[in-house]
C-alpha cells in the first residue's frame, strides 16, 4: 500500500469528518465514524477526485467502503 | 511540492519580507503562512485582501476549507455584511456550499445558510410555519431543474400530444405562481428563482428546431411566463440557468453519473460557476457593486501610447488592432448607459490625452462621458483616492480598468477595497472581460440610474464654470437654473420616497418614508407633498428635492425638507423655502415652523433656518425647533433662479 496516498486519504477524511487523524485507520468506514454520512461520502468522493485528479464511476463510488479499498482503488487508477 | 498560488512578483516581495524575519524556509512557505503572518501583525484588511486574491486564483474545495476557517478569527475585525440565505432545491448541491462560503467571505459578505430538505421546496414555501420561514431569511434561492419541475417535458416528451404539452406547461406555471404568491405573503425576503434549462439533446433531435410544438419551445414558454410572474412582485428575480449552462458548455456542465448515483446533476468543476452566478445576485443585493469605473488610457482605451505614437499612431478604429479597443469602448459606453459613472486615471501629459478625445474620429468615448479625470504623473493610488473624494463616493465604490498588471497589483496592494478588473494579455478579449465582470450587476434600472452618469459628467462642467466665475453670484446666474416645484403624484411617489430614504446631508429632519407613506401624506387633507426638479444649462438633474408640510391650527410645520447632495450649494433650498411660505400663506397659516434634528451627516443643513431669519423657539435632546411669522419677513426666491410653480 502506497504510504503517501494512504496519508493523504487519512488527512482528507480527518478534515471532512472532523475526527482526529490518529482515529483514521485503514479499516475506518461509515460504520466506524459517525460523522461519515452519505453527504460527507459525496464530499469525500469530490475531494478525492480533485486531489488525485481522477474520476470515479458510479459503480466505483459504491465500492469506496473503507480507507483500505479507497487507497487500493486510487493506486489502481493512478497506476494504469 | 511548492504550490505557486500567488502571482510571482507579489509572492517574491512577500517572501522577501518573511525572509528578513527569518521565517522563510526554502520551498516550505505556504499561502497559509503568509496569511498567518498578517493576522499575527494585526493587518486585518491586508489579510482579507490576500485571502481574496488566493481564492480568486485557486477556487478549490481544499482552499475553501482553510480560507473559511480563517475568517472565524478575522470576522470581529472586518465589517462584513450579514445575510441569512435560504436555499430551496430539487437536487443535491451541498458540495457547492464550502465554495459559496469562501466566495462570500472574501467578498465581504457573512452568510448564514440553511438548505431546504431535498425536493421539499413546494411544501416549505406553502407552509407558513415551515423551516424556511422560521429561519427568517433575507435572501432565498430556489434552485430547481426542468426534470424536477416538469419531468414529462424532460424525458417523456415524445409521449406527449400537443394538448398534453400545454397541460404540463400550465401545471408547472400554476405551481410557480402559487409558490411565489405564498412566498411573498409570508416573507419580504428577496427571492431568486432558477429558470428552466434545455436538455443537451432534444427528444426529437434536429426536428425539434423545425416545429412550433417543440420541446425547446415548451420550456421557453414556461420561462417567459415565469419572468412575468416574477415581474408582478417586488424583489422576485429570475436566474437564467440555461444561459449559465450554455456559457460553460452543456456537455461539460452535466454529470449524468453523479445525477444517477447521488442526485447531483452538476459536475464538480462547474459548481464554482454556479456559486459565482449566485454572487452576481448577492453583490447588488448587499450593495457591494461598483458605482464608478476608472479607466486607464494608453493600451486600454486605445492601442499604443499617445505620448510616443502621437494622434495618428494610436490604434482605435474599425480595423484590426484598433477594433479591439473600440469594442472595449463600446462595452464601457454600455455601462455608462446603465448608470455607471466614468472617470479617467492615466499617466500622461493632459494635453496629449485630451487631444485624442477631441480630435480622433474613431473614439466612441468623449470627454463629456467622464465625471472626473486625473491625467498626470503622480501615482495611481493617490489619483484614485482623489477621484473618490471628488465624486463623493467611498473608495470601495471604484472599479479599476488598466491593461498593465503592475499598475493593477500596485492598486490592489495600496487600496484593497478597489474592485480590479483583470484584463487578459490579449486585447481581443478585453471587451468580454469587462462585460463578464460581476461588479456592475444591478437588479433594477430606473430612469434616474440611466441618467446618473450623465449628471456626474455634467457636474464636472459646472465645477469648471464655478472655478472660473468672478463671484459666486455670477456663477449662480451663469448656471441659468430652472427650479420646478410640483405636488407629488403617483408617477413621482417612488422617487420621492427614495429621496427621503437616501438623502443624508441637506436633510433637516431625516425622516425616512416608504412609497405607501408618501402616498398617504399626499392624499391626506392636512398634508402637502412637493417634489422639486432642477435643471440648468448643463443638463437636467431630475427630481432632487422634497418637502412635506403639515397644517394644524394656524401653523404650517415643515415635516421634511431635503435636497440631493448633487445640487447643494446653489441656493435652491432658498427657492424652496420661498415657495413653502407662499403655500403656507395661501392656506391662512400664521406661522411657519420646522425642526432641525442633527445627525452625523446633516451638518450642511444646521444653519439653514437661522440664516433665513427663523427664531429658535424650542430645544431638546432631539434637536431644535425654529419658527418664523408669515407676515414678519418675506423670503424671496433668489433672482438667479427661474422658479416654476407646477400644477
Amino acid at each position: 500500500m502506497d504510504q503517501t496516498i494512504l496519508d493523504r486519504v487519512r488527512n482528507l477524511i480527518s478534515n471532512l469528518m472532523r475526527v482526529p487523524l490518529e482515529e483514521v485507520t485503514i479499516s475506518s468506514s461509515p460504520s466506524t465514524i459517525t460523522t461519515w454520512d452519505s453527504l460527507q461520502h459525496l464530499n469525500l468522493i469530490l475531494s478525492l477526485e480533485e486531489t488525485f485528479g481522477l474520476q470515479f464511476s458510479p459503480e466505483e463510488t459504491i465500492e469506496l467502503l473503507n480507507v483500505e479499498t479507497i487507497v487500493l482503488l486510487i493506486e489502481e487508477k493512478k497506476g494504469a | 511540492m511548492r504550490v505557486n498560488i500567488l502571482p510571482e512578483p507579489i509572492f517574491q516581495s512577500l517572501a522577501a519580507g518573511l525572509c528578513n524575519r527569518g521565517m522563510l524556509v526554502e520551498n516550505k512557505v505556504t499561502p497559509q503562512d503568509l496569511i498567518e503572518k498578517k493576522i499575527g501583525d494585526g493587518e486585518w484588511a491586508q489579510a482579507h485582501s490576500s485571502l481574496k486574491d488566493i481564492w480568486r486564483q485557486t477556487s478549490t474545495q481544499s482552499n475553501a476549507g482553510w480560507i473559511s476557517a480563517i475568517y472565524q478569527r478575522l470576522r470581529p475585525h472586518l465589517a462584513l455584511s450579514p445575510v441569512r440565505l435560504a436555499i430551496l432545491r430539487s437536487f443535491t448541491l451541498e458540495p457547492a456550499l464550502p465554495l459559496l462560503q469562501a466566495e462570500t467571505l472574501t467578498s465581504g459578505i457573512d452568510i448564514t445558510v440553511q438548505v431546504g430538505d431535498f425536493n421539499a421546496y413546494v411544501q416549505e414555501i406553502l407552509n407558513p410555519s415551515s423551516n424556511l420561514y422560521q429561519f427568517s431569511p433575507t435572501i432565498v434561492i430556489l434552485a430547481v431543474q426542468t426534470r424536477d419541475v416538469a419531468p414529462e417535458l424532460w424525458s417523456e416528451f415524445s409521449d406527449l400530444s400537443a394538448e398534453n404539452i400545454q397541460d404540463v406547461i400550465n401545471r408547472a406555471l400554476d405551481t410557480f405562481r402559487a409558490c411565489v404568491k405564498s412566498f411573498r405573503a409570508n416573507s419580504q425576503a428577496h427571492l431568486i428563482i432558477h429558470a428552466l434549462e434545455q436538455p443537451a439533446a432534444p427528444s426529437r433531435g434536429i426536428f425539434d428546431a423545425q416545429i412550433a410544438a417543440s420541446q425547446t419551445n415548451a420550456i421557453q414558454e414556461i420561462n417567459r411566463n415565469l419572468r412575468e410572474i416574477a415581474a408582478a412582485y417586488k424583489s422576485v428575480y429570475i436566474l437564467d440557468y440555461d444561459a449559465l449552462i450554455a456559457r460553460h458548455g452543456r456537455a461539460r456542465w452535466v454529470d449524468e453519473g453523479k445525477w444517477l448515483s447521488v442526485r447531483m446533476p452538476i459536475s464538480a468543476d462547474c459548481l464554482i460557476h454556479l456559486v459565482r452566478e449566485w454572487m452576481r445576485y448577492l453583490l447588488p443585493l448587499t450593495g457591494k457593486t461598483a458605482k464608478v469605473l476608472v479607466v486607464d488610457l494608453d493600451n486600454t482605451l486605445w492601442g499604443g501610447v499617445i505620448g510616443e505614437d502621437g494622434i495618428n499612431g494610436v490604434k482605435i478604429g474599425v480595423e484590426y488592432p484598433g477594433n479591439a479597443y473600440r469594442a472595449l469602448q463600446r462595452a464601457i459606453l454600455d455601462l455608462y448607459q446603465r448608470g455607471v459613472v466614468l472617470a479617467i486615471c492615466s499617466k500622461n501629459n493632459i494635453q496629449d490625452a485630451l487631444e485624442v478625445f477631441e480630435k480622433h474620429p474613431n473614439m466612441l468615448l468623449r470627454q463629456n462621458h467622464f465625471a472626473a479625470m486625473r491625467i498626470n504623473w503622480q501615482d495611481k493610488a493617490r489619483n484614485l483616492r482623489e477621484i473618490a473624494a471628488e465624486l463623493n463616493v467611498g473608495i470601495d465604490a471604484l472599479a479599476f480598468l488598466d491593461d498593465n498588471p503592475a499598475e493593477r497589483a500596485l492598486v490592489r496592494e495600496a487600496l484593497p477595497e478597489v474592485k480590479i478588473i483583470d484584463l487578459p494579455k490579449d486585447s481581443a478579449r478585453f471587451s468580454s472581460a469587462l462585460r463578464e465582470s460581476p461588479v456592475f450587476e444591478n437588479l433594477s434600472l430606473s430612469a434616474e440610474d440611466s441618467e446618473r452618469s450623465r449628471y456626474y459628467a455634467e457636474n464636472r462642467q459646472r465645477k469648471e464654470l464655478e472655478s472660473s466665475a468672478e463671484s459666486i453670484e455670477d456663477f449662480y446666474y451663469s448656471l441659468q437654473m430652472d427650479v420646478e416645484i410640483e405636488p407629488a403624484s403617483a408617477e413621482t411617489f417612488t422617487r420621492v420616497a427614495q429621496l427621503t430614504q437616501k438623502t443624508n446631508q441637506f436633510n433637516l429632519t431625516t425622516r425616512r418614508y416608504s412609497e405607501q407613506q408618501i402616498s398617504e401624506f399626499a392624499t391626506s387633507p392636512s398634508n402637502l407633498v412637493y417634489a422639486v426638479r432642477a435643471r440648468d444649462r448643463f443638463g437636467d438633474n431630475g427630481l432632487v428635492g422634497v418637502t412635506i408640510l403639515n397644517f394644524a391650527d394656524n401653523f404650517c410645520e415643515i415635516d421634511v425638507l431635503l435636497l440631493s447632495c448633487r445640487v447643494i450649494g446653489r441656493t435652491i433650498e432658498t427657492a424652496m423655502l420661498a415657495y413653502i411660505m407662499e403655500i403656507a400663506r395661501s392656506k391662512d397659516a400664521k406661522y411657519l415652523r420646522g425642526w432641525f434634528l442633527p445627525t452625523a451627516k446633516n451638518a450642511p443643513a444646521s444653519e439653514f433656518y437661522s440664516t433665513q431669519g427663523f427664531r429658535l423657539i424650542q430645544q431638546n435632546d432631539a434637536g431644535f425647533l425654529w419658527e418664523i411669522g408669515l407676515t414678519d419677513k418675506q423670503i424671496t426666491s433668489p433672482k438667479w433662479i427661474n422658479l416654476v410653480r407646477g400644477k
